[in-house]
């Protein structure tokens, strides 16, 4: 997992706004450092740091609600609907792995009884054993198991497809500029705002 | 002296935006270790996998807000509660990640055809396996943390909000 971009120069004594702001410039600046990766659809590893940065930045926004308000509230819901498609995407990706690995595992499980089958029995019936074991049984766990794996990718695909809609979405309505301006428009009288509380 | 804090829409106290940061993060991670407490009795019944989520999601956003306070409080006891924060999440991330697959697979087993359902069958078998054992850590794990008195220490760090709902800390 990717850590955290750090955010330099809290000031515990200033407001919570100049703070909150401070902290979401940095998540905005962490969530477009991916941007170049969100048009490669096999960037599995990128695309879950992507995820993660994307709940780093709604986690901010949700956080200083009070600071960010109602444009803050419609920034968190374009953010949130990345970040289920990202979840969704991530999600296939680890049933693909553990499909993979279930699929491997079989595999030699297989092979291991085809070697034992061929040495117990007379050479005889070596050709019989050997056609079968290129015919899987109808109750062979394969099947269903290669069957899910096709199901998985579809799955992936149609959450990365869904998500690189999003993305484009936010490019076109301004997303980038709507959460920067937040990161950086202060409130009404926030220079001379207590910091002795 | 620090403003009253109003309710937000979401019934919660919303912190005043022109109060000082510490206090603000002192207020807030006091919320949310609160309600980390609050759900992890229903995680530990295990009698509804939603129970983990809850707990799950009550941990990730109190450290989204420890990772950005760590400036405002003595490091000395600010880092191990750190520390537990992201050790609730990280073990009850691997119960829930096998919750939601069991639930996935089982569903596909379930609109499988006869023939398919064998190997789905030995995934679901893998993946329960798997969470049996993550669920055991889990337990001792959270029931370590009463043990070690971490919610005394979150009042005593955080007010009485950080504390056990029904607590008389």
């Amino acid at each position: 997992m990717s850590r955290a971009w750090p955010v330099d120069g809290i000031a515990p004594e200033a407001s919570l706004a100049i703070n909150a702001r401070r902290i979401l410039a940095v998540r905005i600046a962490e969530f477009y450092s991916y941007a170049s990766i969100v048009s490669i659809e096999t960037a599995t590893e990128e695309l879950h740091n992507l995820l993660i940065a994307t709940k780093r930045l709604r986690y901010t926004l949700e956080m200083f609600r009070s600071v960010f308000q109602e444009v803050g509230e419609q920034q968190i819901e374009r953010v949130k609907a990345m970040q289920e498609e990202l979840g969704n995407l991530h999600d296939a990706d680890v049933r693909i792995a553990l499909i993979l690995d279930e699929l491997a595992e079989l595999g030699v499980e297989q092979t291991v009884e085809l070697g034992k089958a061929l040495a117990l029995t007379p050479v005889s019936a070596h050709q019989a054993i050997t056609v079968t074991a290129l015919r899987p049984r109808p109750d062979d766990p394969r099947r269903g198991v290669v069957a899910l794996l096709g199901r998985e990718y579809v799955a992936r695909k149609h959450a990365y497809d869904a998500f690189f809609v999003l993305w484009q979405r936010g490019q076109q309505d301004g997303l980038r500029r709507a959460l920067v301006g937040l990161s950086s428009t202060p409130l009404a009288g926030e220079a001379v705002a207590s910091t002795t509380d | 002296m620090a403003k009253e804090r109003q309710p937000s829409r979401s019934g919660k106290a919303e912190l005043d935006p022109t109060q000082s940061y510490r206090l603000a993060m002192k207020q807030l991670i006091g919320d949310r270790w609160g309600a980390v407490w609050k759900a992890v009795p229903v995680a530990i019944a295990g009698e509804d996998i939603e129970g983990v989520h809850d707990v799950r999601v009550a941990s990730r956003r109190l450290r989204a807000a420890m990772d950005v306070a760590a400036e405002c409080f003595p490091e000395g006891w600010y880092r191990p509660l750190h520390e537990v924060a992201k050790e609730i999440t990280g073990a009850l991330g691997e119960v829930r990640d096998r919750d939601v697959l069991i639930e996935h697979l089982t569903a596909e087993r379930d609109q499988a055809a006869a023939g398919d359902q064998p190997g789905i069958d030995r995934l679901i078998a893998r993946v329960s396996r798997e969470r049996d054992l993550a669920r055991t850590k889990m337990e001792a794990f959270l029931n370590g943390l009463a043990e070690r008195q971490i919610a005394t220490e979150t009042v005593k760090r955080f007010g009485a909000a950080a504390g056990w709902p029904d607590a008389t800390v």
